[in-house]
């Protein structure tokens, strides 16, 4: 219990953190908020109409007090509005992060399919063909850029076979392409991490009992290397969730897969600072969010964990 | 052990190639690579334009060769700059001990809580595009790794005999952290930093290909391939060229950084 507070805690000082900086981003941003509001609302720019703009912003206050409205609003729900749409920041970014959540999700699942029987394989056979084979390609997909690869196929499978639109939808037909590219790349990295993972698991003297019982290798690798791996392979998780939202933002921007990555990189074209901001607040919160449940999961997966603690 | 030397020859002979294309070769080009030419545009490969021409008839082999020290010198950049910062912050830290120790370490873990592209997204969307801006973005991804690096290599070494020994012959704070401190510390930053080029150049064409990083009409090779996938129907070759380029170049500077940790076998540390 006094471990958890203590995890809460540092949570804590890291969601200000996170806030504060950015906050911080923004803040050093070159644009004038109050010149663009008052431009929107048709109003006359004069030196004496901004002060009284930036008066009613809370814009001539000190950094910190700016600081605690933004975050009071924040914690309220209200991320500000959209410069472009004019609509809530966190209206357009809550109608756009189911499309991002499935695309991850499913990217997630490939990836976990692929890579964990992969990884395991060329562990068991370490130096083997299928092992050497799956370095090479790994080694090859971790220098080939996402946009690479998305364009390649798009030119392939969309303009050439025709097979899925150029143009994405949120269909089974949309999501194929950038849940593939978003999967591949990751793959790579993750059968890397998942062989070393095991490999590591393998030296242990049960590996030897087990097979001197006469157990198969998919028994030995499948029921009882992989469960013992389940830790270290969720902490995998939880990292490359970071990598799967950030390859999200080119991705989705490719394929117009109509996401927060497409709206942030849309955003950013338009010099919208408050949905900008609202993205990065939002991203960095979830990451957060997710690699606590994967902290709290360890309880579950290693009952050494639940019991010592 | 000699295949890993055998890897550290090639790919540095490889990368000083690679250098020399990248200064010299856009004095020695066919054709102009920033001057359009409309006769000759969406051409495809041929023998008086061996990789094709893009939109504008520029010849695609040219802007490769012209867009190679913009993506090589900002990436170069971006390690060296956190290699600094990151080895001298993470020494020190690590060294003194107390208050700034505590600081520096959350203040990389809240840096470390943002998606790392998306930080980077978000801080040279924010500042603006430009090469420089884009550099100073990838900074603020890459720096937390050194930073932590080296602190935890300096806290490890931290009451080693000959730091100790140092101290009772009465070296000052100063001259232990660079004299002796540092040079222990070195080598497996360095790996790290080999390590990460790639990835820094692939992260940088990316921000350049959202439309964040190089600005027209530089032929940075993720700018150009971004200009390009309007004419991906038309003319393939523009991003298919572009993207080898790039696939090459961070293939050597992967087997750069993996020959280099295998040589000085820091593997334990990293």
């Amino acid at each position: 219990m006094r471990k958890f507070l203590r995890n809460l805690a540092q949570t804590l000082i890291l969601i200000v953190g996170i806030t504060f900086l950015s906050f911080t981003l923004s803040y050093l941003s070159p644009g004038d908020p109050a010149q663009q509001m008052l431009k929107r609302s048709g109003m006359m720019v004069t030196e004496e109409t901004l002060q009284k703009a930036r008066h009613e912003l809370g814009l001539d206050q000190p950094m910190l007090v700016q600081y605690g409205l933004w975050l009071r609003n924040l914690v309220k729900g209200d991320m500000g509005t959209s410069v472009k749409s004019r609509k809530a920041v966190a209206l357009e970014l809550g109608k756009r992060l189911p499309n991002t959540a499935l695309l991850a999700v499913v990217s997630m699942l490939l990836v976990i399919a692929i890579s964990t029987p992969v990884g395991l394989l060329c562990a068991w056979w370490k130096d083997g063909p299928l092992d050497n084979a799956f370095r090479f390609v790994t080694y090859l997909f971790a220098s080939l850029p996402s946009f690479f690869i998305s364009l390649i196929m798009m030119y392939v499978l969309s303009l050439r076979l025709k097979w899925f639109p150029v143009i994405g939808s949120v269909s089974v037909k949309g999501i194929v392409m950038p849940a593939l590219v978003l999967s591949l790349t990751l793959s790579a990295w993750y059968i890397r991490q998942v062989r070393a993972i095991v490999l590591r698991e393998m030296e242990k003297g049960y590996i030897d009992g087990l097979m001197s019982r006469g157990l198969s290798t998919g028994s030995i690798l499948f029921r009882h290397v992989l469960r013992n791996c389940m830790v270290p392979l969720v902490t995998l998780f939880g990292i490359s969730i970071g990598n799967l939202m950030g390859g999200a933002t080119i991705v989705e921007s490719i394929f117009s897969w109509p996401g927060v990555g497409k709206l942030a990189v849309d955003s950013i074209t338009a010099r919208d600072y408050p949905m900008i901001q609202g993205y990065v607040v939002w991203m960095a919160l979830i990451f957060l969010a997710i690699n606590f449940l994967v902290d709290l999961s360890y309880r579950f997966l290693d009952p050494r964990i639940r019991k010592g603690a | 052990m000699k295949r890993n030397k055998a890897g550290l020859v090639i790919s540095l002979t490889l990368i000083a190639l690679l250098a020399l294309v990248a200064i010299i070769g856009p004095n020695y080009l066919p054709h102009q690579p920033f001057k359009p030419d409309m006769r000759t545009a969406l051409q495809p490969p041929s023998h008086e334009h061996l990789l094709g021409t893009d939109n504008l008839g520029r010849c695609v082999a040219c802007r490769i060769v012209a867009g190679a020290s913009t993506s090589l010198f900002a990436a170069l950049a971006v390690v060296a700059i956190v290699f600094a910062i990151g080895t001298v912050l993470g020494i020190t830290a690590g060294y003194i001990g107390g208050v700034m120790d505590h600081v520096l370490m959350r203040v990389t873990l809240i840096f470390q809580a943002f998606p790392s592209f998306i930080l980077a997204v978000a801080v040279a969307g924010i500042l603006g595009n430009g090469m420089g801006n884009s550099i100073l973005s990838l900074c603020a991804v890459y720096w937390t790794t050194y930073a932590r690096l080296a602190r935890s290599l300096t806290v490890s070494m931290r009451n080693a005999p000959y730091i100790k020994a140092a101290k009772v012959c009465g070296a000052g704070k100063l001259s232990i952290l660079f004299k002796y401190v540092l040079p222990n510390v070195v080598a497996p930053v360095l790996v790290t930093a080999a390590l990460d080029v790639g990835s820094v150049i692939l992260s940088m064409a990316g921000l350049s290909f959202l439309g964040l990083g190089a600005v027209r009409p530089t032929a940075e090779w993720g700018a150009v391939m971004s200009e390009a996938k309007d004419y991906l129907q038309k003319a393939p070759w523009i991003i298919v060229f572009n993207g080898i380029a790039l696939f090459l170049v961070v293939t050597v500077f992967n087997l750069l950084g993996d020959s280099l940790r295998d040589a000085l076998d820091t593997k334990g540390e990293i």
